[in-house]
């Protein structure tokens, strides 16, 4: 059976000659052709595919490797090349719209035929999806969904769309000419009704019969056979004729109706394809505006602070990353940073009573820059972008009190400046906020996350990112210098470092803080298909940025990190225990204690020193009854007090009231911790001028009324206490330097053997100190510090024995102890 | 009544005399108005100004002196009667109480006031030999809607093949026409003097002037219009003679000078020829000859399509269609046969000139060398007319694509009115999608789209209402020159001129006018752009918002006058819509229109 559309492709075929013979067609030019475009298109997609291999060769990578390597991602340089390449076709593709209309009158070049700009839409639309494909790259192939990956299915939809479109346009039309001729159904309606008409004045006036046949044929088509069966009702009668008319009409107006459907139905086909392309197609420009903007970093870099600090947008508007997101990847370093200090900067309880009562009643009323975020801008330098209010902790949960997040090193491109980080905001003013994240390794696998960079600041040292925050001053006479003595110096601990460099130490911030990571080749070990290949192996340093604190608000010994703490601090010291002498006429042991900085690149203890406990215990024990003849720095529960006479024997100090466990003070306690006070001076020699230690710097003193603080006062200072019993010196120990100290025992009678004992132990927070804290914190004020005093952890840094045997006779001996191992 | 200032023997006088005694004063004409002016009077005002030797009424004066004539109130009045005759007769008194005065001359772009006073060039029109007869009151009405022009040497009054459509009669200097020559020289052909007129072709017969006209000196002329000189040719009997007899010379004349026509004849021996020749003006359907009737002339065709036929069985058959610059009947003439073999037949308006075989077979006898070439000529031209064998029957009667269209043959295209047109708009159904650029770029470019996608279809091609630009305009008789053929050729709409009559509507055959709310503001860049967020329909029902009391005018397209390109056509994206010049490409070079038509 010949099927319709066959008998209407041969009448086609034969009118299309008709027509051509009398010179009734359109002649095409060179610009009309699609043959034309399609070529040129072809052509293109060749070049950009080559460009793809050349670079999958890595041919270009000694450009640059980070932008032109292999790596086919949106934000290489072939990538972007790509990317710019879809956005110019894409809106040459909807150039055509506007030719269409807006422009029809308006364009003065280019104007061409819409035939012309139609192959151009088409073949433009094609070559963005080949853009875009090139763009994407392998970025196409995992389950994020980010606004390239529904840019591209929209486009895809568009594409497939149009180009079905375009075919319908080729094929439909030649098959409705034959059944439809051409697409008015208004005018086949129009003749419908016209027929009906003429029917219906017809039959005006007629019979009662022939005007009921006349509703019968009114009311639906009818065959052939039925027709014939009506009409041989009216064979006898006059009005056959009539009837035979009115036949007539009514099978004329089936047919112009059964036209006006067809009709309709074609231009359906044709044309409903404009729901789906059309709306898609507005719906991907528009996309692709908030592509570019995202791609570069148009919210984290232009949008204003007060749309940036809404925690609850997405990072590409905001550029706050979550560190939990860089953990779905890199999640072993997330475990380690979680736990780590960084990550408890702002959370840690006793920071946060000590910043409130600082800011409420040291630096109330302070002006520009805003000193009040002193210790904010270095304990939490992202969360100072989006909190308003001044006090701590910051409403909004733990995405506004994360301490140092990922950002802060990874995303830090600035000069890093000793101190920086707390007044002059170097950090936030340097940040390249967005979807770059800077490291160390050169040629980096794509991924779908983030592009990588090597970062300017940790490429060769990336020590020298740590003195941003760890050397805490205030310039308080104003004069740009930091001078010890005039300022109010907290912390010089990055200086200390500088001067160990300095003096030809080797080790470096990472080596003891960020420790290699045996056996760990991966840095992003979680990321699947986020990755595009498999990196080669790396080496992982640390995150845990392991130190001497802990977080108060766990115990201690609860602190996953206290290994690793314990061992920090077993390496910082070496400690021994000798000269153990008896003078047998005043019954007198002596013995000394030798301490030695052998470990740290800084002084011992560092940081806020004079909220550091190291000490020593030592405790002479009768071998035989196992009493205690002497003991130092013994404490019965790790919230008593050491019972250091600079605090204890400082009647007028408010902060003594806070000491628990003392009774009185202890002469012969060593403890480096340095001394708070509120008003502090500098040593000067008997003709008034300042004195200088062997550093050159001014030594500071506490004057005359000062006492010791809890919170850091302008116009204080730490100070280094004295030892009672013999006027010596304690305070920090510098790198590689030593101190010795001697303690003097008077021995019962009745004891026999004698075992000595020293422990080198080291406590990040004195009790007093933190009492005298939770003292003056508001009630209402959350995390209260008192219940976390119970959390403090003591670390033995290291442990000397010594004994000895004392003569039974009165005769004179003596006796060298043997050194503990 | 006082009615002794009426003219006796003016048959207008007296129709609007009986025509107010018959009125009913129903006032329908007046509704049926499109005039504004229409709305301050009523018909009553009218009829009683008939009866007024002179109408002082300051209303009726501005209402007839606006009136166009178009004749909306004729088909308005239920008692039957012309109405548009009364305020003509009205329209006349009015034109007549206008006093003598300075009349205003064009100098280049200027206007200034000559030294004529419209009595005194009355009487200086009067000595013109083409205006012999015609009286002064219809002469002095006739000037008042003329345009005197003082040239300067070498201004152009035309371009050759412009349509200037205007009568021009030189009072004073010299007009030169001219053509140019290879070397883009100006090569005189005639002078006309004082006195003479020239134009007359392009009013009588709706044709583009041949040649440019200019003058050589300073020259003062009056160019009259073709609505005016066609008033005035109702109005003088002698005038409308004159007229006539100067078309049948000049067609005669201008046909002569062609020269492919009559082969080889001698200028001498074409003048001879023509002598007595009648020339023909043949409406569609209109028969030169039938078959079997006696040879008595041979006939030259100056314009249209003619078409011949032969009597068969099955009926009619046609045999082939003669054409402008083609001869037919010479080989019966010159083989001296008894009857004429085939019939011809008007297959559009046209003109035949006729040459008595007596003087055509003297003539030949003077010239025995052109006769063998002429005979030969004659032999070619009438092969498939006069062929015993005949073509096979054109299998394509009816269409291939159903009922619901025409074949696609040449006797269609001449029959549907195709073949008059000069930029025919064609859509090929096996390439149109109904996407409606077409139609939405015709509306963006002029307000509204003068284009619906409806009209003829032979077979796949249909022929939608857009204007075809035809060769003989029926829509051009506007007496307010609100439709003109712009001077390349165009039929052309003045909005400034339509008064929104509907009276070219009406006239057109194809139904390719309409009438439309006047245009809407021009929109700026970003309405445009909010334009694609919107139909075309909640598009319009916006503006009738708007506006919702627009006057209307007449749309039509004027084949994008003042653009380069048609928008229809360039916004087809699919190659469906194109235009063509059914006199340029209507043919191969073996079909029935093979030969290219002659100058």
């Amino acid at each position: 059976m010949a099927t319709k559309q066959s008998v209407g492709a041969n009448a086609v075929k034969t009118t299309t000659k008709q027509a051509r013979e009398l010179g009734l067609t359109r002649q095409v030019s060179l610009s009309e052709r699609g043959l034309v475009w399609g070529l040129l298109g072809l052509i293109l997609s060749a070049a950009f595919a080559l460009g793809l291999v050349l670079i999958a060769q890595g041919r270009f990578s000694s450009v640059h490797p980070d932008l032109w390597g292999t790596v086919i991602r949106g934000y290489t340089g072939y990538g972007e090349l790509m990317g710019v390449m879809a956005v110019l076709f894409a809106l040459l593709t909807f150039a055509f719209s506007l030719r269409k209309r807006a422009l029809q009158e308006r364009l003065k070049f280019l104007r061409g035929t819409m035939m012309a700009w139609l192959w151009v839409h088409v073949v433009a639309g094609v070559l963005t999806l080949v853009a875009a494909t090139l763009h994407a790259g392998v970025g196409l192939m995992d389950y994020q969904v980010t606004t390239g990956k529904l840019l591209y299915w929209l486009l895809l939809w568009i594409s497939v769309s149009g180009v079905v479109w375009r075919l319908v346009y080729k094929w439909i039309p030649r098959q409705a000419a034959p059944q439809v001729g051409n697409f008015s159904p208004a005018i086949s309606s129009e003749r419908a009704a016209k027929s009906e008409l003429e029917l219906e004045k017809i039959a005006a006036g007629r019979s009662e019969v022939l005007r009921q046949w006349k509703d019968w044929l009114l009311e639906r088509p009818r065959t052939e056979a039925e027709l014939q069966g009506a009409k041989a009702q009216f064979l006898a009668s006059p009005e056959a004729p009539v009837f035979a008319r009115l036949c007539e009409l009514a099978a004329s107006r089936d047919r112009s109706l059964a036209r006006a459907k067809k009709q309709q139905a074609f231009i359906s086909r044709l044309q409903g394809w404009r729901i789906l392309h059309v709306p898609l197609s507005f719906l991907f420009m528009g996309l692709i505006v908030l592509h570019v903007l995202e791609a570069y970093d148009f919210g984290p870099k232009y949008l204003p602070r007060s749309i940036r600090s809404n925690t609850a947008l997405p990072a590409a508007i905001t550029g706050h990353h979550d560190p939990k997101d860089c953990g779905t990847c890199h999640q072993a370093i997330y475990d380690q940073w979680k736990h780590s200090m960084h990550a408890h900067a702002l959370t840690s309880p006793l920071m946060i009573a000590q910043s409130n009562q600082v800011t409420r009643q040291e630096l109330a009323g302070a002006k520009s820059p805003d000193p009040k975020r002193i210790c904010v801008n270095c304990h939490a330098p992202i969360t100072t972008e989006l909190a308003q209010q001044e006090l701590l902790p910051f409403p909004g949960g733990p995405r506004m009190n994360e301490g140092i997040t990922c950002t802060v090193c990874h995303q830090f491109t600035g000069q890093s400046r000793i101190g920086g980080g707390a007044f002059t905001e170097v950090i936030i003013d340097h940040l390249d906020r967005g979807r770059v994240m800077y490291g160390r390794f050169s040629g980096a696998v794509g991924n779908t996350s983030h592009q990588s960079r090597v970062s300017p600041v940790l490429d060769k040292d990336p020590s020298v990112i740590c003195q941003n925050c760890h050397d805490v001053n205030y310039d308080r006479s104003g004069d740009g210098q930091v001078q010890v003595g005039t300022d109010l110096v907290l912390q010089t601990t990055y200086q200390e470092y500088v001067e160990y460099r300095a003096s030809g130490g080797q080790g470096t911030c990472t080596e003891c803080h960020m420790p290699i990571v045996a056996g760990a080749a991966r840095v992003a070990e979680r990321s699947g298909l986020a990755q595009d290949s498999k990196a080669p192996p790396r080496v992982l340093r640390d995150h845990s940025f392991v130190g001497v604190d802990h977080p108060l608000d766990i115990p201690g010994a609860a602190d996953p990190h206290r290994p690793m703490r314990q061992a920090l601090l077993q390496r910082a010291a070496t400690f021994v225990l000798d000269n153990i002498q008896f003078d047998k006429s005043r019954r007198r042991l002596s013995a000394q204690v030798e301490i030695t900085n052998s470990g740290a690149g800084h002084t011992l203890p560092s940081g806020f020193a004079f909220a550091r406990q190291m000490w020593i215990e030592f405790t002479v024990e009768d071998a035989a009854t196992g009493a205690q003849v002497f003991s130092s720095g013994v404490l019965q529960k790790n919230t008593d007090d050491l019972c250091d006479a600079g605090t204890f024997d400082d009647l007028q100090s408010p902060i003594r009231t806070q000491m628990q466990g003392c009774t009185a003070s202890d002469p012969q306690l060593v403890n480096f911790q340095k001394k708070l006070v509120d008003k502090a001076e500098v040593e000067r020699d008997a003709q008034g001028f300042p004195l200088r230690n062997p550093r050159g710097e001014l030594i500071p003193k506490a004057a005359k009324d000062a006492t010791e603080q809890s919170i850091q006062r302008v116009a204080g200072n730490p100070i280094t206490r004295r030892r009672p019993s013999d006027g010596q010196l304690l305070g920090s120990i510098p790198p590689d330097e030593g101190r010795r100290f001697s303690y003097n025992v008077t021995i019962p009678e009745r004891s026999a053997k004698l075992r000595l004992k020293a422990r080198l132990l080291f406590r990040n927070l004195p009790p007093y100190f933190v009492r005298d804290i939770a003292k003056n914190q508001p009630a209402t004020e959350v995390p209260q510090l008192m219940p976390m005093l119970k959390n403090l952890d003591i670390v033995e840094m290291a442990v000397a024995n010594g004994a000895l045997e004392l003569p039974v006779t009165d005769s004179d001996f003596r006796e060298e102890a043997a050194p503990a191992p | 009544m006082n009615e002794a200032w009426i003219p006796t023997g003016d048959p207008i006088a007296e129709k609007a005399l009986a025509d107010v005694t018959a009125c009913i004063g129903c006032n329908d004409c007046m509704i049926a108005c499109p005039l504004p002016q229409s709305r301050w009077i009523s018909i009553a005002a009218l009829n009683a100004a008939v009866d007024e030797p002179v109408i002082y009424d300051p209303q009726v004066i501005d209402f007839v002196t606006a009136c166009t004539q178009c004749g909306q109130c004729v088909s308005a009045c239920p008692a039957d009667l012309s109405r548009a005759d009364m305020v003509l007769f009205n329209k006349t008194k009015v034109e007549d109480t206008v006093p003598d005065h300075l009349l205003s001359v064009q100098v280049g772009s200027n206007v200034q006031l000559s030294g004529l006073t419209l009595d005194a060039l009355c009487r200086q029109m009067a000595t013109v030999p083409l205006f012999r007869g015609v009286n002064f009151q219809d002469m002095r009405r006739l000037l008042l809607t003329v345009t005197l022009r003082q040239l300067e040497g070498g201004e152009l009054v035309c371009e050759g093949g412009e349509y200037h459509e205007r009568l021009v009669v030189v009072l004073a200097g010299a007009l030169e026409q001219y053509s140019l020559d290879d070397n883009g020289r100006r090569v005189v052909i005639v002078s006309y003097g004082s006195g003479s007129f020239l134009g007359e072709m392009g009013v009588l017969a709706d044709q583009p002037e041949p040649f440019s006209v200019a003058s050589p000196h300073v020259s003062l002329i009056i160019e009259i219009p073709k609505a005016s000189l066609k008033r005035l040719m109702r109005r003088s009997p002698e005038f409308d003679a004159t007229m006539t007899e100067l078309y049948r010379r000049r067609a005669l004349w201008t046909y002569a000078r062609t020269p492919e026509v009559l082969g080889g004849l001698p200028e001498a021996a074409i003048t001879e020829l023509f002598a007595d020749a009648e020339l023909t003006l043949l409406q569609p359907g209109d028969w030169v000859f039938g078959e079997g009737t006696e040879p008595s002339h041979v006939y030259l065709v100056r314009s249209g399509f003619l078409r011949a036929s032969r009597k068969l069985a099955e009926g009619e058959r046609v045999l082939t269609y003669f054409r402008e610059g083609e001869a037919f009947g010479i080989i019966a003439v010159l083989r001296f046969e008894a009857s004429h073999c085939y019939s011809v037949q008007a297959a559009t308006r046209a003109e035949v000139i006729c040459v008595p075989a007596a003087r055509f077979h003297a003539v030949l006898h003077r010239y025995p060398n052109a006769a063998s070439a002429l005979a030969q000529g004659a032999v070619q031209a009438e092969r498939v007319a006069r062929s015993p064998e005949l073509n096979p029957a054109p299998s394509q009667q009816a269409s291939q694509l159903g009922t619901h269209a025409m074949p696609l043959t040449p006797e269609v295209l001449l029959d549907m009115g195709v073949a008059d047109g000069r930029e025919v708009l064609v859509i090929d159904q096996t390439k149109c999608t109904y996407c409606q650029n077409c139609i939405e770029a015709c509306a963006r470019r002029h307000g509204h789209s003068r284009l619906k996608l409806q009209g003829l279809q032979l077979e796949h091609l249909l022929f939608p209402t857009a204007c075809r630009h035809c060769e003989d305009p029926q829509c051009l008789l506007c007496s307010v020159n609100g439709i003109v053929r712009r001077t390349s050729g165009e039929i052309s709409i003045v909005e400034d001129n339509c008064i929104g009559c509907g009276a070219c509507a009406e006239r057109c055959p194809y139904g390719n006018i309409s009438l439309h709310p006047v245009d809407p503001p021009k929109k700026s860049l970003v309405f445009s752009l909010l334009d694609l967020l919107r139909g075309p329909r909640d598009r319009a029902s916006a503006f009738s918002l708007l506006a919702p009391e627009l006057p209307k005018r007449a749309v039509k397209c004027d084949l994008c006058a003042d653009y380069t390109d048609y928008a229809c056509v360039t916004a087809c994206p699919t190659g469906a819509a194109f235009r063509t010049d059914p006199s340029q490409t209507l043919g191969g070079p073996d079909s029935l229109f093979s030969r290219v038509r002659a100058l």
